[in-house]
């Protein structure tokens, strides 16, 4: 688990730049009060948000929404084109300048390089539009499983070495329905990382068993939450719970880190508890062959009971699959909403993941791309750490988060960026913790080493302009003012603890957040 | 000591390691189904006509939702080639990080006109759309008024919004209408502004579940 440490200067300007703000967003409101603005509310009916609901979206990320949700015009490879757009009002209009400008990607989820097809696998994607049109309009369960994706399931499954496998429609649906497909029983503990994404949280949601939540990669905590949960069962129904699933993460997109799956798996054999580790990161971005998080720690499939995944991020293309044994796959079937009453998986896309995977495990510059995204990925953590940035996570994982703290960099850093030509995203509440803002680059095996060292040296420079370079400075502070403000930064970090974790159930996501598509 | 009573003994570290010894958890699936394979596995499709796998000749399709036809069309086919060799197959990126296209903006610019509303946005699955949807605008406190015959997305939706539901009986307005005056009877007894409280009722324009359509004047 890695403590992140908020240099006390940092910490003392981020809780007074938010202080600010919010006094003056309170100032408006009041002001707003005996001068409203029409919000479009018909008379008789209640509005569709009241004071308080909106009032971090109104009075703080409005202002700087021009960092998210930046149209392209291209293909999301490892150049892209970004659509320029302007405020002349602080960001409650955008318009469009009709310029683009070309930048280096360092956003999209393209770990593979997949955004630009190697021609063969084109070609298949193409001929599967002669063969079976756009989309099957059809739930899997009547016509809408094609060949393409029945191939694919099959494909999968081998992929990640287990028996079986179904695929859905969109990343974020496979476990929003695919959750409640299984755990329909009252009587069950899901145990959930706290970090988990939010489509995770819906899918647990969804159903009726109980949901405690564990601090984030605090396996000791796991192990306390589990050996309590065993030992004094369900309290409402007073009688030992029916089974203990335990949903984890392989790569968390937000802080870069790889699941201690090991740690896990020792603990999973012990206390007989269920895992089910969401791969949405990792399929293809980890381990020697790209086979996920048990490919990278060497441990073997069958000591995961269900390994989820996404076709997003490395595949380039969409949907999701949940593999398991054949057992629980025709349960998963029978159970899940999306096996009845969803669309099925276009089988376009089917035939872009398939030839993707065919790729990366038959052919040569397949397995070159594996090996060139770890090269990549370590290659830019190092460069950042020697340029003083504070970066999180693990040497391998292509999600590459560095810290900023303070919200005005949250834009700052953005714009400033992409005036240079590099594309970045930016990060704040509620994704990551309210102080903990950060810029989290997305490597891929298509860049080059030269791209590579251009985007190093725009975000060294961006760096000097927005002051993030945290560790350079405290390398270079002299020694009595470092003693002193460690004393100082111990009741910062307390607090920073304190404030900044909730831990009472999972955080409200989907703010300017996270993936699945 | 009263038997009536709860008690909260404080359990040995012996007790503590036997339990957690002797639980034994169920297994994983409980009811063992039988295979759900797919009715039918579609090898290739055209027009109207599909070819299974496992049958010699094509047949009519009666069965996919594809109603005007536009998925087959020769000029769409055409746009998605282009569509593939311009833009490639996904967007590597949810729409706040770059996964924006400036395609899709053009999609809702011209889904809105279509449809005559100020702004439209597109999702890219049917199901979690509905189910996203409604969580996003009534939240904990609000009124659901629900048709019964509603579909599944629908239903997770109105759970995962954790509103007060109500169903009303299939395209029964009498009952709705029931509902809707109950509900404001109780708002005047106990005193509830029904300016705090949204409330919305949902039903769908053509029902998956029984084909029928719901009456909108009325409603």
């Amino acid at each position: 688990m890695q403590t992140i440490e908020i240099p006390f200067w940092a910490a003392f300007t981020t809780y007074f730049s938010y202080g600010v703000l919010f006094v003056f967003g309170h100032l408006r409101d009041f002001y707003r009060r005996f001068f409203p603005v029409d919000k479009g509310t018909k008379p008789g009916y209640a509005p569709f948000t009241f004071d308080w609901d909106d009032f971090y979206t109104r009075r703080l990320y409005w202002r700087i929404r021009d960092a998210w949700n930046r149209p392209i015009s291209s293909r999301p490879a490892a150049v892209f084109t970004v659509v320029e757009r302007t405020t002349k009002d602080q960001g409650k209009t955008l318009e469009y300048t009709g310029n683009a400008a070309e930048c280096v990607n360092l956003a999209s989820y393209n770990y593979l390089g997949f955004a630009e097809n190697p021609p063969q696998v084109q070609e298949d994607v193409l001929d599967c539009v002669d063969t079976y049109g756009l989309s099957m309009c059809s739930a899997p369960c009547e016509v809408g499983q094609s060949q393409a994706v029945q191939k694919l399931e099959v494909a999968i499954a081998e992929f990640v070495g287990k028996e079986a496998a179904m695929v859905f429609g969109m990343g974020f649906a496979t476990n929003q329905c695919g959750l409640p497909g299984f755990l329909s029983d009252p009587n069950c503990l899901i145990i959930s990382d706290h970090l988990n994404h939010s489509s995770i949280v819906q899918g647990c949601r969804g159903c009726k068993a109980t949901i405690k939540v564990f601090r984030h990669n605090d396996y000791a905590m796991l192990e306390t939450v589990v050996r309590k949960s065993i030992v004094y069962g369900n309290p409402n129904r007073c009688r030992p719970y029916s089974k203990i699933i335990v949903i984890v993460e392989g790569v968390y997109s937000m802080e870069g880190e790889i699941l201690n799956l090991p740690k896990v798996v020792e603990l999973k054999k012990r206390y007989n508890f269920y895992l089910y580790v969401d791969e949405a990161h990792s399929i293809g971005a980890l381990g020697p062959h790209g086979k996920g998080v048990c490919d990278h720690w060497g441990v073997s499939p069958d000591d995961v009971d269900v390994l989820m995944g996404t076709f997003t991020k490395s595949f380039g293309s969409a949907g999701g699959y949940i593999a398991s044994s054949k057992e629980f796959i025709a349960s998963l079937r029978s159970l899940s909403p999306a096996y009845l009453y969803g669309c099925s998986m276009s089988p376009i896309i089917a035939q872009q993941a398939l030839s993707a995977i065919h790729w990366i495990t038959k052919t040569e510059e397949g397995k070159e791309r594996i090996r060139r995204l770890h090269e990549n990925s370590t290659y830019f953590r190092q460069r950042l750490i020697k340029d003083g940035f504070q970066v999180l996570g693990d040497d391998t994982s292509p999600v590459v988060p560095v810290l900023l703290y303070h919200p005005a960099k949250i834009p700052a850093f953005s714009r400033e960026c992409l005036s240079r030509g590099v594309a970045v995203v930016v990060v704040g509440y509620p994704a990551s913790p309210l102080v903990e803002s950060r810029v989290r680059f997305c490597i891929s095996a298509a860049h080059t080493k030269q791209q590579l060292d251009f985007s190093l040296d725009v975000i060294k420079e961006v760096g000097d302009v927005c002051c993030n370079r945290y560790m350079l400075y405290e390398e270079k502070m002299p020694g009595w003012i470092k003693s002193l403000l460690n004393s100082q930064s111990k009741s910062a970090q307390a607090a920073v603890n304190g404030k900044a974790k909730p831990l009472n159930g999972h955080s409200k996501t989907n703010g300017h957040a996270k993936k699945k598509q | 000591v009263d038997p009536t009573k709860e008690t909260k003994t404080k359990l040995s570290q012996k007790e503590i390691d036997w339990l957690i010894e002797s639980w034994e958890p169920e297994p994983l699936v409980t009811e063992v189904m039988e295979e759900q394979n797919p009715l039918h596995v579609v090898e290739r499709m055209n027009g109207n006509q599909l070819k299974l796998r496992g049958m010699k000749d094509t047949v009519l399709d009666l069965s996919s939702n594809d109603f005007l036809g536009l998925g087959k069309l020769p000029s769409i086919k055409e746009n998605a080639h282009k569509a593939l060799d311009k833009y490639g197959c996904g967007s590597c990126g949810p729409r706040g990080f770059y996964g924006t296209i400036d395609v899709h903006l053009q999609f809702e610019a011209d889904l809105a006109k279509f449809m005559g509303t100020q702004q439209a946005l597109c999702y890219s699955d049917g199901a979690s759309a509905v189910s996203s949807c409604i969580p996003a605008y009534s939240k904990k406190g609000d009124l659901l008024l629900v048709d019964e015959a509603c579909s599944e997305p629908i239903r997770t939706g109105v759970n995962l919004s954790r509103s007060t539901v109500h169903y009303f009986k299939h395209n029964d307005m009498k009952d709705l209408r029931n509902i809707m005056e109950t509900i404001v009877k109780d708002d005047k007894k106990n005193k509830r502004d029904s300016l705090q409280q949204r409330r919305f009722v949902v039903t769908e324009g053509l029902f998956n579940a029984t084909g029928k359509l719901c009456p909108l004047p009325e409603l």
